[in-house]
């Protein structure tokens, strides 16, 4: 055992208020770096203001009895236009959805799949389904995808005429949801909008709504369509007679992106950033100083 | 225990006197050994209370109902959750044997700030205290599970803020243990002791080191949303307040699945000490070794979303969650294919610390593949929820991190007891202990595979032979880890005085007495030459 020197009481000293030094140092630079993310997280972000949903209501405003305009142009899946008054020939369920949701409007379509067989009537000569996006930024290329999907869901031969996925300039989108008395809404990432099949008569007119109002959790098709309700009312549809406005509640499909949370992440993302960068020049600090072994207490 | 060294007399530094007599020479010292010890003494009584209410839970499911009610079945499963993660399995190896021998195997007399280190401890102390005040105030013990799920953690009746601050507190232990010890690596090596010359376990406590500092503050703040959420009804994780339960489970796991890695790397640095000691053969792929820890810490950051791939995220991030999960697997084989290479062609002596290192090697590939199993989108909607994932979960902590905390308490028990254990009962107890992990462990699989939901206390009739092998592997267990106990317990008192190197290991903590003295090294070590051998200065 060495006893202690001066020497080493120098260093020690020397050692300890270069430690205090370094240590007075590094609690400025955390204290500014503490300040700067603080100062981060008040300025307002411009993007999540940008976003917010607009406030008007969405809903469905029961338009029985009511004909849609024959002069709505809309786009088929290989991207011809095409007039409502063309397309609508026969009795008619219109399914108002959009096709990059992922939320209810699969689940409905599925469901809509999963009936179709079942209703005892032929597809192309005693119905058809029409469905029109109302995102005006659906291309038919999408529409042709989901075509080939729902198509195939169905899980028997149906004809392809019989199911047709269209999109539309938003001119003609509006016009169609006003007179289905739709009312949907923009998000910030995709739509909020009531969900329900609207069954039209050969001339266009309103005869039914039904409404999506059950969603079971956990099973493998969470909407379902009553084969037989959807066959009376497109053979009442067929002899152009409109029912009463339902009086069942509907489901909303809506995407849950509350515009704050954009703004909850980016502090989240700087506080993150910030822990990363700083573990970083910690470890950059203890390569650079190197190897500083002691000498025990008793040395 | 005043023992010999070479001709010079020593003091242990049990025996080393201090400036505070009796407990507080314990409390208050500095010392990185005496921390160690305190460290595991506490988190074994913290593993018997958690194993206690384990059997307690089996003991329920075979006749539901009849002991537990469901409430009770629900908060005896959410307190051994709690427990054996938080107090046991996360803090675990690095702070028992990373306290007292990461110093000692890096060739330093202590770790880089001793006061912090006590600090450490003492915050330990007071979560656990915290946590076990949860208990027992007026009102419910904890009922949500060990993840304290929102929004149930936020709108539960029980007592979760408090045991939510505690699981804070342990945080703040484990990220000033973490920052201790990566600065001693840095800093404390002894002369010659580079990088490449480290003993692998210390490799491993390093990389975790740098896990426990990143994540951890990550638990920590998401623990504060709760009880902010709680008390002032900030709504973070609840949708009518625009806040998202989806985002706590990021929150959680983006912690929670590095822990695991603050689990099981330096459970691997012990297995990587053992086998070559065992097998009187040099570590086989010393680097790569070394380097998977790194890749494995920081691969495994990446990996979280995989707990929630059935709780609502995007096809995309689902896909690429389950990617990443396989290739975080390449690292840990890369470390079973060294191990195996290294036992291969050695002269392997079947003593116990090599028995729970090769049935580590055993069980944790059982857990790692089946991880790999889970871990694929397919398979995993259909496994998710059932007893599969508790079989999984069990067979990396317990047969992993579990295995190798009592393959560490056998290899090491001459050197931190400075008395040898008895070799028959400990084998004895090893097998007890591995016949009732396999039953109690390996039935949980095909009740999974069979659709047995987990956290439920009640059961169909159909599952309950499955059940029944599962309670009755619980009891082998337990009297396996009695036997084990009960012999490392009685042989700390009673043992055969235990040599400075009873192994014939290399690593420099064979190279000082049993036990060590105050400051480890009369003189710091220079390394040359060989990896672990070791030549005195002057």
């Amino acid at each position: 055992m060495k006893p202690r020197s001066s020497s080493w009481d120098h260093t020690s000293t020397e050692i300890k208020t270069r430690a205090a030094g370094l240590f007075r140092m590094r609690l400025d630079f955390f204290c500014l770096i503490c300040l700067t993310l603080a100062a981060f997280c008040l300025v307002p972000l411009p993007g999540a203001w940008a976003h917010a949903p607009g406030s008007q209501p969405i809903g469905i405003d029961a338009r029985i009895g009511e004909t849609i305009p024959g002069d709505i142009v809309l786009l088929d899946e290989q991207g011809r236009a095409e007039a409502l008054g063309a397309i609508i020939r026969k009795p008619t369920i219109l399914v108002l959805i959009y096709y990059t949701c992922d939320r209810l409007c699969p689940q409905m379509l599925a469901g809509l799949a999963a009936a179709l067989p079942q209703l005892g009537l032929t597809p192309d000569k005693d119905y058809q389904v029409i469905t029109v996006s109302f995102d005006e930024t659906d291309t038919p290329a999408k529409a042709r995808h989901l075509k080939r999907n729902y198509l195939k869901a169905i899980e028997q031969p149906f004809p392809a005429g019989a199911w047709r996925f269209l999109t539309g300039e938003r001119k003609n989108i509006q016009a169609l949801c006003a007179a289905a008395g739709f009312t949907v809404r923009k998000e910030t990432h995709g739509f909020a909008h009531p969900t329900a099949l609207i069954i039209l008569s050969p001339d266009r007119r309103i005869t039914r709504y039904i409404h999506v109002s059950k969603f079971s959790y956990g099973v493998a098709y969470p909407i379902t369509f009553p084969a037989a309700s959807l066959s009376r009312a497109l053979t009442e549809a067929s002899r152009g007679e409109a029912s009463a406005a339902p009086k069942s509640w509907f489901l909303y499909c809506f995407p849950h992106e509350p515009e704050k949370q954009q703004r909850f992440f980016r502090i989240l993302m700087m506080v993150g950033g910030g822990t990363i960068i700083g573990l970083a020049l910690f470890f950059v600090y203890l390569s650079l100083s190197g190897r500083k072994p002691r000498e025990g207490k008793r040395s | 225990m005043t023992g010999k060294k070479g001709s010079a007399r020593y003091t242990s530094f049990y025996q080393e006197p201090g400036r505070y007599k009796g407990i507080l020479s314990w409390l208050m010292s500095t010392d990185h050994k005496r921390i160690g010890i305190m460290y595991t003494l506490a988190l074994l009584s913290f593993f018997a209370a958690g194993a206690c209410a384990g059997l307690l839970m089996r003991l329920s499911l075979i006749a539901p109902g009849k002991i537990l009610s469901a409430q009770t079945y629900n908060e005896v499963f959410t307190v051994h959750g709690i427990i054996m993660i938080f107090l046991f399995v996360i803090p675990g190896i690095p702070v028992a044997f990373g306290n007292f021998f990461l110093p000692i195997l890096i060739g330093a007399r202590d770790v880089a700030f001793p006061r912090l280190n006590r600090l450490s401890w003492w915050l330990y102390l007071t979560g656990a205290a915290i946590i076990f005040l949860s208990l027992s105030l007026h009102g419910r013990p904890p009922d949500t599970g060990w993840t304290f799920y929102a929004p149930l953690s936020v709108e539960s009746q029980a007592n979760i803020s408090v045991a939510v601050f505690g699981v804070f507190v342990l945080g703040f232990s484990s990220i000033l243990t973490g920052l201790n010890f990566v600065t001693t690596v840095h800093r404390l090596r002894a002369p010659g002791m580079g990088w490449f010359r480290l003993p692998l376990f210390v490799w491993t406590l390093y990389a975790t080191g740098w896990v426990q500092m990143l994540a951890t503050p990550v638990l920590a703040i998401t623990l504060v949303f709760i009880i902010l959420g709680r008390f002032l009804g900030v709504g973070f994780f609840d949708p009518a307040k625009g806040g998202d339960p989806i985002l706590y489970e990021h929150l959680f796991w983006i912690y929670s699945h590095p822990a695991v890695y603050i689990m099981l790397l330096p459970a691997m640095g012990i297995i990587s000490e053992i086998i070559p000691v065992f097998s009187k053969e040099r570590i086989f792929g010393y680097t790569a070794i070394a380097l998977s820890a790194i890749a494995i810490a920081s691969v495994g950051s990446l990996v979280w979303g995989h707990h929630m791939l059935t709780s609502g995220m995007s096809d995309t991030a689902r896909v690429i969650f389950s990617l990443i999960t396989f290739i975080v697997a390449v690292p840990s084989g890369v470390k079973v294919f060294n191990w195996v290479a290294t036992l291969y062609k050695g002269s392997i002596v079947i003593v116990t610390p090599l028995l729970y290192a090769l049935s580590f090697i055993l069980l944790f590939s059982i857990g790692g593949l089946t991880g790999l199993i889970i871990g694929a989108l397919a398979p995993n909607l259909k496994l998710h929820g059932t007893y599969f994932i508790v079989a999984h979960f069990h067979y990396v902590m317990f047969g992993g991190a579990g295995f190798a905390i009592l393959a560490g308490l056998h290899y090491w028990f001459p050197k931190t007891t400075g008395r040898m254990y008895d070799e028959v009962k400990a084998k004895i107890g090893w097998l007890v202990l591995f016949i009732g992990f396999n039953a109690l462990y390996f039935s949980m699989f095909i009740l999974g595979y069979q659709g047995m939901p987990r956290r439920y206390f009640d059961y169909p009739p159909q599952y309950f032979t499955g059940h029944l092998v599962s309670t009755i592997g619980s009891w082998i267990l337990a009297a396996g880890l009695i036997i084990i106990f009960g012999n490392l317990v009685r042989s700390a008192f009673k043992g055969k005085k235990a040599p400075a190197n009873p192994w014939q290991g290399r690593t420099l903590e064979w190279q000082i007495p049993s036990p060590p003295p105050a400051e480890n090294f009369e003189k710091l070590p220079v390394i040359r030459g060989d990896r672990y051998e070791v030549k005195r200065k002057g």
